[in-house]
């Protein structure tokens, strides 16, 4: 009974064995995919983040629109992205996206350009790309 | 690009900050923009991209007028260009576009934008039409 049971366990982790393989497989392809697509928009990104961070330091413009399209940026950066993002990548978007849902003081200011300012620095990074 | 663009873009923003400088939304089918010359011929500005609707702006100082143009295509993100242009002459130049490799020039040609979008209001912009400025 018992030696009838360890072979049917041992048959159903073989198969979950595989099962896995797939999987990760498949995570594995779409991580590498998700790292060549933030590859080809990192510049972008990284030119609209410093664009909106000396709107909001050299220019002063605090409004809403400058607020909103900053928001965007970093929601649609959070659609595409957040599975390869870092933990501290991620406290420095959602930091930011607080910061903008009302209007700020200086203090605040400062804490949303310190934000952008390490997400600048970290779309100067490459992502590695491993071979499959 | 030449090294005048950095300088061109941030005389642009001075003035534009100061209010020497009043953009009014550009309507495509005025056809103000003349063609685009490079090295080889001239060409329609129209001819790849689709304007963005309600989204590009022009000014004119002395006789030369600069145009933001908002322009998307089917494979990019939405692009803005800055064209130069002098009434006497036949075609307008292509000075910067926020899909070049150059950081520092995409960069302060979005800050600009954005200063433009911010700093345009519809309501003077109808006024100085009614009064012909």
């Amino acid at each position: 009974m018992l030696s009838t049971i360890a072979d049917i366990l041992g048959i159903l982790s073989f198969l979950l064995s595989i099962f896995v393989l797939i999987m990760s497989h498949s995570v594995f392809k779409y991580v590498n995919s998700q790292k060549q697509e933030y590859d080809d928009e990192r510049t972008q990104l990284q030119s609209s983040l410093m664009a909106l961070r000396n709107n909001i330091w050299k220019d002063n413009l605090t409004g809403i629109k400058t607020r909103s399209k900053l928001r965007t940026e970093l929601y649609s950066y959070l659609q595409k992205y957040w599975k390869i993002s870092s933990p501290l990548c991620l406290f420095h978007i959602f930091r930011s996206i607080r910061i903008c849902r009302k209007d700020y003081n200086d203090t605040d200011k400062e804490k949303l350009c310190d934000s952008i300012d390490y997400l600048i620095a970290r779309f100067n990074k490459k992502e590695v790309h491993q071979n499959e | 690009m030449n090294e005048n663009t950095t300088l061109l873009i941030a005389k642009l923003i001075e003035r534009t900050k100061s209010q020497q400088l009043i953009w009014d939304k550009y309507n495509v089918s005025s056809n103000l923009l003349k063609p685009e010359k490079n090295d080889f011929f001239v060409q329609n500005v129209s001819s790849y991209d689709a304007f963005i609707d309600e989204a590009s702006y022009c000014v004119t100082y002395l006789d030369t007028t600069f145009f933001l143009i908002a322009t998307s295509n089917f494979y990019k993100n939405p692009l803005v260009k800055l064209y130069v242009q002098t009434d006497s002459s036949r075609s307008s130049k292509l000075y910067a576009t926020t899909d070049e490799d150059d950081i520092s020039v995409t960069s302060e040609l979005k800050r600009l934008y954005n200063i433009v979008e911010s700093f345009y209001d519809p309501i003077d912009d109808s006024v100085r039409s009614f009064i012909g400025i």
